[in-house]
C-alpha cells in the first residue's frame, strides 16, 4: 500500500506538471495560424496523397513476434524470483520451457520472419 | 504432490516430438514429402498407444505437477482413444497431404500439439489445466483447419473456428474467474462446495458453472453452440475434419466427464433438465441439418453432432451403464468417423474433393473394398448390429432407461430413424445409382487402405466382442479421480 | 489518529518525492542537452555552447524558456485529441520510471518489490505515445517514424526484459535496492554482477546495447533519422509539446544509465572503506551517479562516433544476435547458480 500510494502521486502531479506547462506554453506563445501553417509537413512540397495508408506487414509481424516472445519471457520473472529456494527441479522446468522458446525462435527464424526486407 | 514427471511422460513425449516436427518442418527442402517425420510420428504413436493401455489398468489415483494433472484409469483410456484416432488419421495424412500439396512436417508437430492439450483437459484436476489444456488443444487446430491456404474455403475454416473458438475460449475462463471468485479454488475437489444446501454464492456459482460448461459444449459441438461445425468441418482438409471430429470429441467430453462428475450430487437434479434439452437440441440439430446436406462433409458433420447429442445422453444419466456406453461410444465413433472420412478422401482427386453424393453415384460397385468399408462405418453411425455404433448406442439408451429417463431414450431413437433419412442416401447413391462421372482413381497411398481396413475390422470387432471392452470400460470410473463416493450417491 | 498521521506523512512524503523528482527530472534532462552539445562540439573540434552563462551552462535554460514562447500548433489534419494526448503519455511514462530509481542506499521514492518488471511496463507506454502521436499527426514522416520506433522498441524489448532477468536471478528480488544489496560481496567490487560471472558479463553488454536500442538512441535511431525522416514521430510538433518528447528522450538517457549501472556495476556499492564518513549513504549516491555518469557519457560518444545502422540490421542485430544470447545467458546464469551456488566468479580463486 505505501509503496503504491507514491507512485499514484507521482503520476498525478507529473499529469499536472505537465498540463500546467503546455497551458503556458499556451498563454506565453504566439498565436498566429495560417492555413499553409497548419498543412502536415512535406518539406515544402504540395501534400499529395492520403496519409494513412495500409502499412508494411511486416510491421505486424514483428508485433506478433513481440507478443509471443513478451509472454514467455514473462513467465520468466517470478521464477527468477524463486530461482534460489527452488533449486535445481525448477531449473530444470525452465530450461524445459526455454527450449521451446529457443525452438521458436528457431523456428520464426529459418521461416524467414526474422528478415526485414 | 510434488512433480513427478514420469506420470506425464506421454505428454512430455508428445511435446517434445511435437517440437522436433516443427523445426524439421522450417528445415524441409520444397517439394519434397517428410516420410520420415511421418514414420517417427506413426512410431511414437504406436509406441505411447502401448505404453497408455499397459497403463489403462492402474489403481487408483496419481497426481503430478503439484496436483495440477491426475493420472488414473480414466484419463488413460481416453488418452488412449485420442491415440488411436491421431494414428488412424496419421495413416490416411501423407496420401492426401501431397496430393493436396500441403505435406509439411509442421502438420505433424501441430497434431502431436493438438494431442498434449487434449490430453492435459481430460486429465486436469484444475480448472486451470483443463483451460490451458484447450487451449494448446485449439490453437494448432485453428492453424491445420487453414491449412489448405489456395482453397478459399480451407483458410475461411481456419478464421471461423478461430474467432468463435476464441470467444468461447474467453467465455470459459470468464466462468472459471466466477467460480474462482466464489470458491476461493480452481481444483477440481473444489467444486464440491458448489452444493446448493452449503453455497453462500449461488448466482456467481451457477453463472460461473453455467458458463464454463457453454466452453465445453462449443468445443463438443453441442446445440445451441453447434453452428460452427458444419462449415469448419466442410473446409478444413479431410484428415483434419476426422480428427476434429473424433479427437476433440474425446476431449471436450473427457472434460465434461471430470466436471459432472466432480459437483455434489445435489445440483444434479437442477443441471439435468439443462442438459436434457440440449441433449434433445443437439440431437434434433443435427439429424435434421444433415437431411438436407448433398455435400458428404458436411453431411458427416452434421451428424457428427447428433452423435455428440447421444454421447450426452448416455452422461446425463450418471450411471455406470452411461458410463461405459459414453466410453464405449466414443471409440466406436472414432473408428466409423475416421474410416468414413478415409473412404471420403479416397474418393477425391488433387483439386476435386468429390464429395457431393452425386460424385458418389456407382461408386460402391467400382470400388467394393471402399464401398463396403463404407457400408459398414455407415450402417455403425446408424446402430444396426453386428457393428460397434450398435453396442454404443444400445448402451446409452439402455442408461438413460434405467435411469428414468424413458422420454430421452424415446427421443434418441427417432432420432435414429431420422438419422437412416440421410445415410441410406449415401448408400443409395453408392450402390444403386448409374455411375455419373468418369472413372475415379483411388490414390495410390496404402496408409489410407490402411486406415479404412483397420477402421472396419475394429467397427466389426467392437460390434461382436464386447464383454472384455466393457469391463475394462466400468473400472475406468470407479478406479479415476472422480469424487469418491459421488457416483454411489446420485439419484 | 495517529493512522491518519502517518498516512498524512508519507501522502506529504511522496508529494515532496514528486516534486523532487520532478525537478530531477528537468535538470538532468536539461543538463543532459547542454552535455550532449558540448561533448558533441569537443568530437567535432568545436567548443560547443559557450554563451549563456559560465561555459554555456545556462545554454538549456535558454532552450526552455524559448520552447515556452513557441506557437504551440496542431495541424488541421491532425486527430486533434490524440495529438493533444500523446505527448502526455511519453513525458509520464518517462518520468514514472524516476519513481523507482535509487539515488542512495535510503534514498529512493518507493522502492517497488516489483521494481525491474515496473521499468519495464512503464517503459512501454511511451511507444503508445509516440504511436499515437505519429498517428495522429496525420504526417507521412510522422507515422513512419512512429511505426519504426514502434517496432524498434517492442523487438528490443525482449533482450531487455531477458536481460534484467540475470540480477533478479542472482539477487532473487525483483527491488532495485535488494538487487543493490545482493551485489555486497567482493570488496564492494568484484560482488558487482557484472562481474559476478561470464555470463552475467555478457548479459551487461546485451543489455545495454538493446537499451540503448529502446530509447531510440544513435546507432539505432531510426524513428527520428534526421536525414531521411526530417525528425520522425515528432515532425509536427512545436512549443511545449515537442519538449516534452525531447525531455522524454534525454530523460530516458539518464534512466538507462541508472538502471544498468544500479543492477550490473553494483549501484552505491564501494570498494572503499570510506562508505560512512557521509550520512544517509551519501557517498554511495555519490558513486552511483558516478557510474550511471560514466554509461551517460558513452550513450552520448556513441552517437557522435558510429552511423546510423539500417533497418534491416536494426531487426537483425535484435533478433538474431540480441535475443539469443540474452537467453543463452539466461540459462548459464542459472546452471551458474547451480553449479556455484552463492559463489562468484573471483571467488572460485581465493576467498573473496
Amino acid at each position: 500500500m505505501y509503496t503504491v500510494v507514491p507512485l499514484l502521486i507521482l503520476f498525478v502531479l507529473s499529469s499536472v506538471t505537465a498540463i500546467v506547462f503546455v497551458l503556458a506554453n499556451r498563454l506565453l506563445g504566439p498565436q498566429a495560424m495560417t492555413p499553409s501553417k497548419l498543412e502536415p509537413f512535406e518539406c515544402g512540397v504540395e501534400v499529395y496523397g492520403p496519409v494513412r495508408q495500409p502499412l508494411h506487414v511486416r510491421f505486424y509481424l514483428v508485433a506478433l513476434l513481440f507478443v509471443l516472445f513478451d509472454v514467455e519471457s514473462v513467465f520468466f520473472f517470478p521464477w527468477a524470483v524463486i530461482l534460489k529456494d527452488l533449486g535445481l527441479v525448477a531449473g530444470v522446468e525452465m530450461l524445459a520451457f526455454l527450449l521451446f522458446l529457443v525452438g521458436a525462435l528457431a523456428y520464426a527464424w529459418k521461416k524467414g520472419a526474422l528478415e526485414w526486407d | 504432490m510434488d512433480f513427478r514427471v514420469g506420470l506425464v511422460a506421454v505428454e512430455v513425449a508428445l511435446s517434445l516430438l511435437a517440437l522436433l516436427f516443427i523445426l524439421l518442418g522450417a528445415w524441409q527442402r520444397p517439394n519434397t514429402s517428410p516420410t520420415g517425420a511421418w514414420a517417427v510420428a506413426v512410431l511414437a504413436l504406436i509406441a505411447l498407444g502401448g505404453f497408455s493401455l499397459s497403463s489403462s489398468g492402474i489403481d487408483g489415483v496419481a497426481r503430478s505437477f503439484y496436483g495440477l494433472v491426475v493420472s488414473d484409469r480414466l484419463g488413460a483410456f481416453l488418452g488412449l482413444f485420442s491415440l488411436i484416432s491421431g494414428l488412424l488419421v496419421l495413416f490416411m495424412s501423407p496420401a492426401y497431404l501431397s496430393r493436396e500439396g500441403i505435406h509439411k512436417a509442421e502438420y505433424y508437430g501441430l497434431v502431436f500439439l493438438s494431442l498434449v492439450g487434449g490430453f492435459f483437459m481430460f486429465k486436469a484436476a484444475s480448472l486451470l489445466t483443463l483451460f490451458l489444456g484447450l487451449e494448446v488443444l485449439s490453437m494448432p487446430l485453428y492453424v491445420l483447419c487453414g491449412l489448405k491456404r489456395n482453397f478459399g474455403k480451407s483458410p475461411e475454416a481456419g478464421l471461423k473456428y478461430f474467432y468463435l473458438g476464441a470467444f468461447f475460449s474467453a467465455v470459459m475462463l470468464y466462468g472459471i474467474s466466477f467460480l474462482y471468485g466464489a470458491l476461493g479454488t480452481v481444483n477440481l475437489e473444489g467444486l464440491a462446495a458448489l452444493a446448493i444446501s452449503s453455497n453462500r454464492h449461488g448466482l456467481m456459482c451457477a453463472f460461473g458453472l453455467a458458463l464454463l460448461l457453454c466452453g465445453l459444449a462449443f468445443k463438443a459441438g453441442l446445440a445451441p453452440f453447434h453452428a460452427w461445425v458444419p462449415d469448419v468441418y466442410e473446409g478444413a482438409p479431410t484428415t483434419i475434419t476426422a480428427f476434429m471430429a473424433t479427437f476433440v470429441k474425446v476431449a471436450a467430453f473427457g472434460a465434461l466427464i471430470r466436471i459432472l462428475f466432480s459437483l455434489p450430487p445435489d445440483i444434479l437434479p437442477v443441471l439435468k433438465p439443462f442438459g436434457w434439452l440440449v441433449a434433445v437440441l443437439t440431437m434434433f440439430a443435427g439429424n435434421l441439418g444433415a437431411l438436407y446436406q448433398t455435400n458428404i462433409k458436411r453431411l458427416l458433420a452434421f451428424s457428427s453432432i447428433a452423435h455428440a447429442g447421444y454421447l450426452l445422453v448416455g452422461l446425463l444419466s450418471f450411471n455406470a451403464l452411461g458410463q461405459q456406453g459414453v466410453l464405449y461410444y466414443l471409440l466406436a465413433y472414432t473408428f466409423m468417423n475416421v474410416g468414413a472420412f478415409a473412404v471420403v478422401i479416397a474418393f477425391g482427386q488433387r483439386g476435386e474433393e468429390n464429395v457431393t453424393l452425386d460424385d458418389l453415384r456407382g461408386m460402391g460397385l467400382r470400388h467394393p473394398f471402399l464401398g463396403v468399408a463404407m457400408a459398414l462405418f455407415i450402417l455403425s453411425m446408424i446402430g444396426i448390429p453386428p457393428t460397434a455404433g450398435f453396442v454404443g448406442k444400445y448402451y446409452l439408451f439402455a442408461a438413460a432407461l434405467s435411469a428414468g429417463m424413458p422420454v430421452l431414450a424415446v427421443i434418441g431413437v427417432l432420432n435414429s430413424v431420422i438419422s437412416l433419412g440421410y445415410y441410406l442416401r449415401v448408400l443409395v447413391a453408392l450402390f444403386m445409382m448409374p455411375e455419373a462421372r468418369a472413372v475415379i482413381i483411388p490414390p495410390k497411398g496404402f496408409g489410407a487402405k490402411v486406415a479404412v481396413a483397420a477402421c472396419a475390422v475394429l467397427v466389426l470387432w467392437f460390434g461382436c466382442f464386447v464383454s472384455s471392452p466393457i469391463a475394462a470400460f466400468q473400472g475406468a470410473f470407479s478406479q479415476s479421480m472422480l469424487q469418491p463416493g459421488t457416483i454411489a450417491r446420485l439419484p | 489518529m495517529e493512522i491518519f498521521l502517518q498516512e498524512g506523512l508519507v501522502l506529504l512524503k511522496a508529494a515532496l518525492w514528486a516534486v523532487a523528482l520532478s525537478l530531477v527530472m528537468a535538470l538532468v534532462a536539461g543538463f543532459l542537452t547542454y552535455l550532449e552539445r558540448k561533448v558533441a562540439g569537443h568530437m567535432q573540434a568545436r567548443l560547443g555552447p559557450n554563451r549563456v552563462g559560465p561555459y554555456g551552462l545556462l545554454q538549456f535554460v535558454a532552450d526552455g524558456v524559448k520552447l515556452f514562447l513557441k506557437e504551440d500548433l496542431i495541424p488541421s489534419d491532425a486527430d486533434a485529441p490524440l495529438f493533444r494526448f500523446g505527448p502526455y503519455l511519453v513525458f509520464v511514462g518517462s518520468f514514472a520510471v524516476f519513481a523507482v530509481l535509487p539515488f542512495g542506499e535510503r534514498i529512493v521514492a518507493t522502492d517497488l518489490n516489483i521494481g525491474l518488471f515496473y521499468v519495464l511496463a512503464i517503459t512501454s507506454i511511451e511507444t503508445v505515445g509516440l504511436l499515437m502521436a505519429g498517428w495522429a499527426s496525420n504526417n507521412k514522416w510522422a507515422l513512419l517514424g512512429a511505426m519504426r520506433s514502434a517496432a524498434q522498441s517492442i523487438s528490443y524489448e525482449i533482450p531487455v526484459g531477458v536481460s534484467f532477468l540475470i540480477p533478479i536471478v542472482l539477487a532473487g528480488s525483483m527491488s532495485l535496492q535488494g538487487i543493490i544489496h545482493a551485489q555486497a560481496g567482493g570488496f564492494g567490487l568484484l560482488g558487482w554482477n557484472v562481474f559476478h560471472n561470464p555470463f552475467s558479463l555478457a548479459a551487461f553488454f546485451v543489455g545495454c546495447t538493446a537499451m540503448v536500442a529502446e530509447i531510440n538512441r544513435t546507432p539505432f535511431d531510426l524513428p527520428e533519422a534526421e536525414s531521411e525522416l526530417v525528425a520522425g514521430y515528432n515532425t509536427e510538433y512545436s512549443g511545449m509539446r515537442f519538449a516534452f518528447f525531447f525531455l522524454a528522450e534525454y530523460a530516458n538517457i539518464f534512466v538507462i544509465s541508472m538502471i544498468a549501472a544500479a543492477i550490473f556495476l553494483g549501484g552505491w556499492q564501494l570498494p572503499s572503506p570510506f562508505k560512512d564518513i557521509l550520512p544517509f549513504g551519501l557517498v554511495g549516491s555519490f558513486v552511483l551517479l558516478a557510474k550511471a555518469a560514466v554509461l551517460v557519457f558513452i550513450v552520448l560518444w556513441l552517437r557522435w562516433t558510429l552511423p546510423r545502422v539500417r533497418v534491416d540490421q536494426l531487426m537483425e542485430v535484435c533478433w538474431k544476435y540480441l535475443t539469443p544470447m540474452a537467453l543463452v545467458c539466461l540459462m548459464g546464469t542459472a546452471v551458474w547458480m547451480w553449479a556455484f551456488p552463492g559463489r562468484i566468479f573471483f571467488g572460485l580463486f581465493g576467498t573473496a
